[in-house]
């Protein structure tokens, strides 16, 4: 990218940032972000910027980049990690439709190899590492709601599983893939749509159900208990 | 200062993380500081939850709004709402996942999607103006959750009364409330755990009140479905009772609200029937179909964010197995306790 489609691309973050973007460039400029390293930096730097001008207070965007890095350090270096599901272990059939499903049979350690034709990898890649770090939440929340009943809600936190997923993922753990499950999609929405709202949610829970999307509730499967 | 829209976004872009700085920068229940309560004023749960109900009936809005979970994912919208005292219309149109709109007149809804050029037609459970009273049961309520107001704070740039609601047993998850000073709108909500982390947020990254938004537009828009193969949700409504099904111990708090009786899915010949218990916040639905070998191959729990899911087969000697889904905002225990409270009555 050359000097004048940085400046560019800054402009635009920062009238993503002022919230002036819609539609289309919106959708242009947050892809893009995801992409340009630079981009991103100037992301944050609008934001502290616009922080301190109000309250002198920091912005925590910089202390979730710097997080983010450790993260990806952490799970190159690692040996161990959990274990996936084999293809034809009597598991459910896994549809691996998009980067998330791929996890299927493949160590975390080689999901970080680049494909050279995707040139929205790296955007991929942070939404991946989320997602191998909430699988791995979900894996060990799973098995903490079988085995430990009420302490289960105090296990799923990132940096709790940053800690167990560093300590080489647990040996004979129940193993846990991304599926795409139209019926439990169907559930799941049904349940937002007529179960979801309750007293607190008016009008947010219609709101929540209406802004949710069938992706973000793409349910995280964990082998029985 | 827009600058704070989309500020939402930036704490998920890297959506851990922005998980993990929330959890630390939440005070742990109990510390935070009492402050004047400006609206119903201190620990009247009963008068707070009156106030958040009736908060959308009189006011007119537009702003962006965003979902966030512990598990990663993030979903925003930008939402229009127009209430005239007696009816109220919203439209929400996604931003996030497959384009569509969704607008709402009261407790009817007509979901836009636009890639499959396909409308959805329903009824929403929650009717418009006072969703779920009935049961919630106030005094109920304050026995299930204790109030705290807290410090109160900015969201997308109103001032807000934020209220802590600390469940006084395991069974249901905690919630954090910004009450938008003037008018009483929930602006954000979060969901939190048993140690006070948070599951799921959602919250206006902007908000505009007395936005130009007209209701007849909106109407308009509900009944232009030009160019979109219509589609009615075919649920009827039924009660555990007439499905055969009753509750022989229950999580307490947790009262049977909506059954109803969703359509055979696909290739199916008997309909699964959805049993709706709720404590006046958190909802948990119970669906229940014949055990299918070939669909239901595994026993299986998940959670995303706030959301808890179980899938459990029942055993039933007489008129054969059955397969639950359990789905709900509140803890898994709480799911699988209400699953084994399950009794089949034919």
């Amino acid at each position: 990218m050359n000097t004048d489609e940085q400046l560019e691309l800054r402009e635009q973050v920062s009238a993503l940032a002022d919230g002036q973007l819609g539609g289309e460039a919106f959708a242009s400029v947050v892809e893009r972000l995801g992409v340009h390293e630079d981009a991103r930096a100037s992301w944050h730097l609008y934001h502290l910027i616009g922080d301190v001008l109000r309250s002198g207070d920091m912005g925590p965007g910089l202390h979730d980049r710097a997080f983010v890095s450790r993260l990806r350090e952490r799970l190159q270096t690692e040996p161990g990690v959990p274990r996936f599901v084999e293809p034809g272990s009597g598991a459910p059939e896994i549809i691996a439709d998009d980067g998330r499903g791929a996890l299927g049979g493949e160590s975390v350690g080689q999901r970080f190899q680049p494909p050279a034709n995707d040139r929205t990898y790296r955007w991929k890649m942070l939404a991946a590492m989320a997602t191998v770090v909430a699988v791995a939440a979900v894996v060990w929340n799973g098995l903490g709601a079988g085995r430990e009943g009420v302490q289960l809600a105090q296990r799923a936190t990132a940096e709790r599983v940053e800690v167990e997923v560093g300590s080489g993922g647990r040996e004979g753990a129940e193993t846990g893939v991304m599926i795409r499950d139209p019926r439990l999609d169907e559930l799941l929405a049904a349940h937002r749509q007529f179960g979801g709202a309750s007293a607190l949610q008016n009008p947010a829970g219609f709101l929540r159900s209406a802004t949710l999307d069938a992706q973000a509730a793409r349910p995280v499967r964990v082998a029985g208990p | 200062m827009r600058r704070l829209v989309l500020r939402a976004l930036l704490g998920c872009l890297s959506a851990v993380t922005g998980l993990t700085t929330a959890q630390t920068a939440n005070p742990p229940v109990g510390q935070a500081a009492t402050a004047a309560a400006s609206a119903p004023g201190g620990r009247d749960l009963a008068a707070w939850m009156t106030r958040l109900q009736e908060a959308p009936r009189k006011r007119v809005y537009a702003g962006t709004y965003v979902v966030s979970s512990s598990s990663g994912t993030l979903s925003s919208a930008r939402i229009w709402h127009v209430c005239d005292g007696s009816q109220q219309m919203e439209r929400v149109e996604s931003l996030t996942g497959p384009a569509r709109s969704t607008v709402r007149r009261n407790d009817e809804v007509l979901t836009f999607h636009d890639g499959e050029k396909r409308a959805v037609a329903e009824k929403r459970a929650a009717p418009g103006l006072f969703p779920n009273r009935v049961i919630a049961g106030e005094s109920a309520l304050s026995g299930h959750y204790g109030l705290q107001p807290l410090a109160s704070e900015r969201v997308a740039g109103h001032e807000a009364d934020v209220l802590q609601l600390t469940p006084r047993d395991p069974w249901r998850f905690g919630y954090r409330i910004w009450s938008e000073k003037k008018t009483g709108l929930v602006v954000k909500l979060q969901t939190l755990d048993a140690a006070g982390r948070v599951l799921e947020q959602a919250a206006f990254s902007e908000i505009q009140f007395d936005a130009p938004v007209q209701m007849e537009q909106l109407a308009q828009m509900m009944a232009n479905t030009g160019g979109y193969r219509v589609e009615k949700s075919d649920v009827v409504r039924t009660t555990g009772a007439a499905e055969g099904w009753a509750i022989r111990s229950g999580v307490p708090g947790f009262q049977q609200t909506n059954c109803l009786r969703h359509p055979a899915p696909a290739g199916q010949t008997k309909p699964t029937v959805q049993w709706v218990f709720t404590d006046g916040l958190a909802s948990v639905s119970l669906f229940i179909e014949p055990f299918d070998p070939r669909r239901h191959p595994s026993e299986r729990m998940a959670t995303m964010g706030a959301t808890q899911l179980m899938m459990h087969r029942w055993p039933d000697r007489v008129g054969g197995d059955w397969w639950l889904t359990v789905v709900g905002e509140a803890p898994m225990h709480t799911l699988k306790a209400l699953a084994q409270g399950l009794e089949r009555r034919p």
